[in-house]
């Protein structure tokens, strides 16, 4: 069965029609060509899908298109204005927080939505909030390493 | 994996859609169960039914006399961040705590862990220990059971087709009653437990019980009021490592789920004396 759903994607209203089989990662991807948001599962072990729904960050691959009906989504094309990289994806350059790059759209969910629940988090809350986003190349010292500096400056926190 | 979706915004609604449907339908609540199984195509529903749009099952009420019942859509994070869950019902947090990672568990929902009957869920030692009672509605017709008596066995419950769990009641607790959560596994957030354990001990009426968890097709609850002055905990983790059927699997061999659930009971009475 398909359904008609009406769903914001980073602020862009959009129309379409879903297979209700169809999870909210492949409304993003195949419907709307928003192909930031990455498959690594599909069954929310690796956090590579991790989005914004409603204010609330969750893993794509677990939530289907059609509960997303009537909502506001944030994925990582939303991220930057224009050309402008935000602090995060700035940080994570400086830093080195990334190398093949799969995990770095729900990496960088995570930690915005982590500061945006606690703006000065210790070492340990940030290792806390990426505990659900698998990275195989950087050994994640550097991705706290660019989380933290955008919470504390780069002189400041703890390391 | 050509099925259809309904969204229900009353109980009435959703009774009238449980029985159309029957065994055909499944109930979504988090879904971080339920889109593992239909994707992994263990289950194949023709209907799915969404619970979120029934807003009295979105509900987390504490009564006055202290009881609290949980709705079905209440998130494991929900009762997390919820304050007045401390005290006697402090386990049941803890164990949220340890499920899965943080976004999954602003999805996951208790109702759904105890639903699913996974025998590792790890709301269900809490629970067993505070004496909750599950709520199956079918229509206007609402039966209440423990949750050893609703868990009959692996991802095995006594809910029929017709109905769907409502919601969980936690009564309340004698002053002073306290509970703790420990949970074993191999790899924090990524990783089911191995074996988990809730304590209760409740001073006022001398009570104190143990439930385990991932080591028996259902929910063990052992009653360990004779050692409530004692507080042994080497005769505890004796009486609920006997108590125990565990099996071998790709996580851990019976042995050492048996030797770790001895461990946990010995911590929790580390944690009750601290």
């Amino acid at each position: 069965m398909e359904y008609d759903i009406e769903v914001t994607v980073n602020d862009v209203h959009y129309k379409t029609r879903v297979p209700a089989s169809f999870t909210l990662m492949q409304l993003l991807r195949d419907k709307l060509h928003l192909t930031g948001t990455k498959e690594g599962c599909g069954i929310g072990e690796c956090g590579a899908c991790s989005v914004m729904l409603d204010g609330q960050l969750v893993n794509a691959c677990l939530v289907l298109g059609v509960e997303a009906n009537g909502s506001a989504v944030r994925t990582i094309e939303g991220e930057a204005k224009g050309e402008q990289l935000s602090d995060l994806q700035q940080s994570f350059i400086k830093h080195h927080a990334l190398q093949c790059g799969f995990c770095t759209p729900g990496m960088i969910l995570s930690a915005r939505d982590l500061l945006g629940r606690v703006p000065a988090p210790r070492d340990e809350q940030i290792v806390e909030a990426i505990a659900g986003n698998l990275c195989r190349c950087t050994g994640y010292e550097t991705i706290v390493d660019a989380i933290r500096e955008v919470a504390h400056g780069p002189k400041g926190g703890a390391k | 994996m050509n099925f259809a979706y309904e969204k229900p915004t009353t109980a009435q609604a959703l009774s009238g859609l449980l029985e159309q449907s029957g065994s055909g339908a499944s109930l979504l609540a988090g879904g971080t169960d339920l889109l593992g199984q239909i994707r992994g195509r263990l289950i194949e529903p023709r209907l799915v039914i969404d619970l979120k749009g029934i807003e009295e099952l979105s509900r987390i009420e504490h009564h006055d006399d202290g009881s609290v019942t949980i709705g079905a859509t209440v998130s494991a994070n929900r009762i997390i961040d919820d304050k007045r869950l401390h005290g006697a019902m402090a386990a049941l947090p803890e164990a949220c705590a340890r499920i899965a990672t943080y976004a999954i568990r602003n999805r996951a929902t208790v109702v759904g862990n105890i639903a699913n009957a996974s025998p590792c869920a790890d709301s269900v030692p809490p629970l067993c220990v505070l004496d909750a009672e599950v709520e199956l509605r079918a229509g206007s017709a609402v039966r209440r059971l423990t949750l050893p008596a609703f868990i009959r066995g692996v991802r095995a419950t006594v809910r029929t087709k017709n109905e769907y769990v409502a919601a969980i009641h936690i009564p309340a607790h004698a002053k002073g009653t306290r509970s703790f959560f420990r949970k074993h596994q191999r790899v924090r957030g990524h990783d089911l437990a191995l074996a988990n354990a809730a304590l209760l001990h409740d001073p006022e009426n001398k009570r104190l019980r143990v439930a385990i968890g991932s080591c028996s097709p259902a929910p063990v609850v052992v009653h360990l009021d004779d050692l409530f002055d004692s507080l042994d905990a080497e005769e505890a983790a004796r009486r609920c490592m006997a108590a125990i059927l565990p099996i071998s699997d790709v996580r851990a061999s019976a042995e050492y789920r048996t030797d770790m659930t001895g461990v946990l009971v010995r911590r929790l009475f580390d944690d009750l004396k601290a």
